[in-house]
């Protein structure tokens, strides 16, 4: 767990100069600028991954099968090939690009399967496969998120029924005694997570930071809740909340807040599968929107990388 | 990591799913071709897009196709999650998905047979190739 240190006092305490406290406020945000860009490679990733996966769910019935096994497969190759010359060649942004590629194309390949030999197994075989098969690629990444989409994938390919089955067969045959002291460990992780996410935020609340951050909240719940709840019928909707998101974001940059930024990015990628999910009925033109915007995204990455000189003077450190 | 365990790590999952496809092809390409009768139709729509489910009608399905007269109703299809039935899905262009569906709704009516051609190799789960209404590609009708 990374630990706030109050530099000021520090430098008043005369244990660092302020020329250190300068330093080590840089490495911090060239180590919070790095993971920003892998999130937004992710999320270009998850974009086209996702687009693709629509695509092919639109069932293109006049195309013949093997030419798009074919295309299919080649795709598939070359999103592989581009995580091993990203991992050879240590490009840590591209590697998660390209490990989230192949991962959610490992799921457009079952898909396409599926559809073209009119498989009848169910979402947990998909899940399954789709797991098992995704492992490596989950496994290579260096991205929590990505292990913690692989973990969400592998969890839906169980069947509940067998914990249903197992905490009746605790409380019949090691009576409730057991099954209370099983419960209460549970939820002591639990408990230990909340603590964790409270130590995260900072500790020192104070009544008109709790008022922000529950404006915050609010905002935040009914932008994306709001929108969520209407994009189901009105795309505008949608369109509201990536501005929202968008400009959440700009304001953390201009606040020079990367934690923010980072959390704002979470937002983007959780309303991304939001939108993944929903979408049953125009897989086709959802898929290709998804697919422009994550091209769009990296042409964005690419053109700030380029041009922006406050994340030119942020990149001092390898981090 | 060596580079010979990261190649062998990324081939997995692209060999696998190329062995896959060779074995339900060759299935396919092998197998002879039966044709069952099917009802209690239900389009869905998921992640891997729009199908038709289906029960196998084995009352009105013509048992003479298969080996010894007898019809292999555990072959075809999977059990349904906490069902007891066996459905199996056809998977259909999203485009033409609504129209196909107001079609199998409205069967009873306009008196339409549904049925589904197989690939079959015994011993192999068989492969649906082909939705047929009243005799006729479910395309075919649909233009009508």
């Amino acid at each position: 767990m990374e630990k706030r240190i109050d530099l000021d006092a520090l430098v008043a305490n005369k244990i660092i100069t302020k020329a250190q406290a300068e330093k080590i406020l840089s490495f911090n945000q060239s180590k919070n600028i790095s993971k920003a860009w892998k999130l937004m490679y992710w999320i270009s990733g998850l974009f086209i991954g996702l687009g693709t996966i629509l695509l092919i769910s639109a069932n293109w019935d006049n195309i013949p099968d093997w030419i798009k096994l074919v295309a299919d497969f080649t795709v598939l190759g070359a999103v592989l090939y581009g995580a091993y010359w990203s991992i050879v060649n240590k490009k840590d942004n591209f590697r998660e690009l390209f490990l989230t590629l192949s991962l959610l194309f490992v799921g457009a390949t079952i898909g396409l399967i599926a559809q073209i030999y009119n498989l009848s197994g169910g979402w947990q075989s998909f899940a399954l496969a789709w797991s098992m098969l995704s492992l490596p690629l989950a496994l290579l990444s260096r991205l929590t998120i990505i292990n913690i989409v692989w973990l969400c994938l592998f969890v839906s390919a169980i069947n509940f029924g067998f914990v249903e089955k197992f905490v009746r067969y605790v409380a019949e045959y090691y009576g409730d005694l057991t099954l209370l002291i099983m419960l209460s460990i549970f939820l002591a992780c639990l408990a230990y997570l909340g603590r964790w996410i409270y130590e995260t935020i900072n500790k020192k609340v104070v009544m008109p930071k709790a008022f922000y951050l529950l404006s915050i909240l609010g905002m935040y719940w009914i932008s994306i809740f709001g929108g969520a709840a209407i994009g189901f019928v009105n795309n505008w909707a949608n369109v509201f909340v990536f501005v929202f998101l968008a400009c959440r974001l700009l304001l953390a940059i201009k606040d020079k807040n990367m934690q923010s930024f980072i959390r704002n990015m979470h937002g983007v990628e959780l309303y991304i599968l939001f939108l993944f999910f929903s979408r049953f009925n125009n897989l086709f033109d959802t898929g290709v929107g998804f697919i422009f915007a994550g091209f769009l995204l990296l042409a964005l990455i690419y053109v700030f990388r380029k041009t922006s000189n406050y994340i030119k003077k942020l990149e001092i450190f390898n981090v | 990591m060596s580079r010979k365990l990261l190649i062998i790590l990324l081939l997995v999952p692209y060999v696998a799913l190329m062995l896959w496809v060779a074995f339900l092809g060759f299935q396919d390409k092998s197998g002879r071709q039966v044709v069952v009768a099917v009802n209690g139709y239900d389009p869905r729509d998921l992640l891997s897009g729009r199908y038709v489910e289906y029960t196998i009608d084995w009352e009105r399905t013509d048992c003479s196709q298969f080996e010894d007269g007898i019809c292999p109703k555990e072959e075809f299809c999977e059990e349904s999650h906490r069902r007891i039935v066996r459905t199996c899905r056809f998977y259909v262009n999203e485009k033409k998905a609504d129209r196909l569906q107001k079609l199998l709704w409205s069967f009873n009516q306009k008196d339409l047979a549904f049925e589904v051609v197989y690939s079959y190799k015994k011993g192999f789960k068989p492969i649906a190739k082909q939705l047929l209404i009243n005799g006729k590609d479910w395309q075919e009708i649909l233009e009508q």
